[in-house]
């Protein structure tokens, strides 16, 4: 049953998000959004530490929607793979937020810059994930979920 | 035969009618300065067939048409010369049948809006602007120069690039090989895209164009910045190297200043090159196909740091403005070849 709902949700979404070929476009114009409210909330806030929490928040969301798609069977090896890359940006932005894995700390008044390389970093990448267009649009419905 | 002449009048009121709705895209206002003599010629392509989204002090942005609001201030600030400037937008249907002429097309004369139209396309390169180009060119001039503003330009392949025309393959050797269609040889040609400023499309582009400015690593969507093409309204022409030099530069400023991602431009001496692509792409080549699958569309490394070209790179030759990222793995870095590769 719940598989059921969920294949009818993604084909809800394709419908939605007609026509075909501009799927892929909106879908990662969703996910470009989602990191525009991420540095809104980060500049909206004077406080450092409710602007890492916003920053970690975000990178943790991403990271737990891509580990869900990876784990569905019907992704194929290839994007598997893409959304390894994915995966990696994020997990080496969180580490670089909280000076893991040998990078020094962002220092407290540099957090809105940080916010702005990350948004600039995805987005000056001509696409911002390398997988087909039905899991892409797997990902932006797990992140409008969560 | 009254009934003859009301069909007449009717006739007659049809024509008219239709003359009215039709639309004539050739604006047809004549003045002196059209008759001008143009000292130069700028094509731009601004590409639109995929996501162009961007995001600027919280502001959202379309990539493609903001290039057309700085090719269009190029064009009416070019009273010496001729602007062509094509935005391929995606094709589009009507009533998901019938194909529509969906990419635009301005041509400006002496700083002049001369013609504004529609038309599509059914090739991945640039055959159909290259027939409004050569349809549409009636002076004959100095210097030309070709812009294209769009996503990397891809090694492979290329299919998808086009979004809506996915099947119609776009890579460095369809573009090198539609820039002949327009002109025999460039001046200078400007990418305004990622990773361009690479082994494989310099090697296309030797003989087509003299002087080439492109950035061997990512480009922000905000683009190259095109206001020093003015100078080529200046008494004193700057020599095309110096030109694009000034576009680099005032680019580099630009972005520098506003981004905290690396910014790299270069301005690469085609000529001055030749002996070195001629030896080091075949040896990149080989180096490609070392590679199990390269990833689209990935950041480019930078050359020197490849093994397989070390000491094969030459940077005499190319001009290159780099900042390093303010963050990341690759923060420290504080040189630049000026040539990006794929790893």
């Amino acid at each position: 049953m719940k598989k059921l709902t969920f294949s009818f949700l993604v084909i809800a979404l394709i419908a939605f998000l007609s026509p075909l070929k501009a799927q892929s476009s909106k879908a990662q114009e969703i996910i470009k959004k989602n990191i525009n409210e991420m540095v809104t909330d980060v500049e909206r806030t004077s406080n450092p530490i409710e602007k890492r929490k916003v920053l970690n928040k975000t990178f943790d969301k991403f990271i737990t929607t891509i580990e869900r798609v990876e784990k569905m069977e019907s992704v194929s090896a290839d994007d598997k793979a893409g959304l390894n890359d994915f995966k990696a940006s994020f997990v080496e932005k969180k580490n670089e937020l909280n000076g893991l894995n040998g990078f020094a700390k962002v220092p407290d008044n540099q957090l809105n810059n940080y916010a702005n390389f990350v948004q600039q970093n995805f987005e000056q990448a001509d696409r911002i994930v390398t997988v087909s267009l039905t899991t892409v649009l797997l990902i932006v419905l797990i992140l409008l979920l969560l | 035969m009254a009934v003859l002449k009301n069909y007449c009048i009717l006739f007659i009121a049809i024509i008219f009618l239709f003359e009215g709705c039709a639309s004539s895209n050739r604006v047809t206002q004549k003045s002196t300065s059209f008759q001008k003599e143009t000292a130069y010629t700028i094509i731009f392509v601004i590409h639109a067939d995929s996501d162009y989204l961007f995001h600027q002090n919280g502001r959202a942005y379309q990539a493609d048409k903001e290039a057309l609001g700085k090719a269009t201030d190029v064009a009416i600030n070019a009273h010496n010369g001729e602007v062509f400037i094509f935005h391929q937008k995606p094709k589009k249907k009507t009533l998901w049948l019938f194909p529509k002429k969906s990419r635009q097309f301005l041509h400006y004369k002496n700083g002049a809006l001369v013609e504004r139209s529609h038309y599509s396309s059914e090739d991945g390169g640039f055959e159909a602007e290259a027939i409004i180009y050569k349809a549409n060119k009636n002076s004959k001039s100095d210097r030309n120069i070709f812009v294209y503003l769009g996503h990397e330009i891809p090694s492979y392949e290329g299919r998808s690039y086009h979004q809506s025309q996915p099947k119609h393959a776009f890579n460095s050797f369809v573009f090198a090989n539609s820039l002949k269609e327009f002109e025999p040889n460039f001046d200078l040609t400007i990418l305004s895209t990622c990773n361009n400023g690479n082994l494989q499309t310099a090697h296309e582009l030797l003989g087509i164009t003299e002087v080439l400015l492109a950035s061997p690593q990512n480009l922000h969507l905000s683009y190259l910045d095109f206001e020093s093409l003015s100078l080529l309204e200046n008494e004193i022409k700057p020599t095309t190297l110096a030109l694009a030099d000034s576009i680099g530069e005032s680019s580099f400023n630009r972005l520098s200043n506003s981004l905290q991602t690396a910014v790299t431009v270069s301005v690469y001496d085609m000529n001055r090159l030749q002996p070195m692509l001629e030896s080091t792409f075949p040896i990149y080549q080989k180096y490609l196909q070392t590679i199990s699958k390269p990833v689209p569309f990935a950041d480019n490394l930078d050359c020197a740091n490849l093994k397989s070209l070390q000491g094969l790179i030459d940077s005499a030759g190319v001009h290159t403005y780099f900042r390093p990222a303010m963050f990341g793995r690759k923060s420290n870095q504080t040189t630049h070849s000026g040539w990006g590769c794929k790893e």
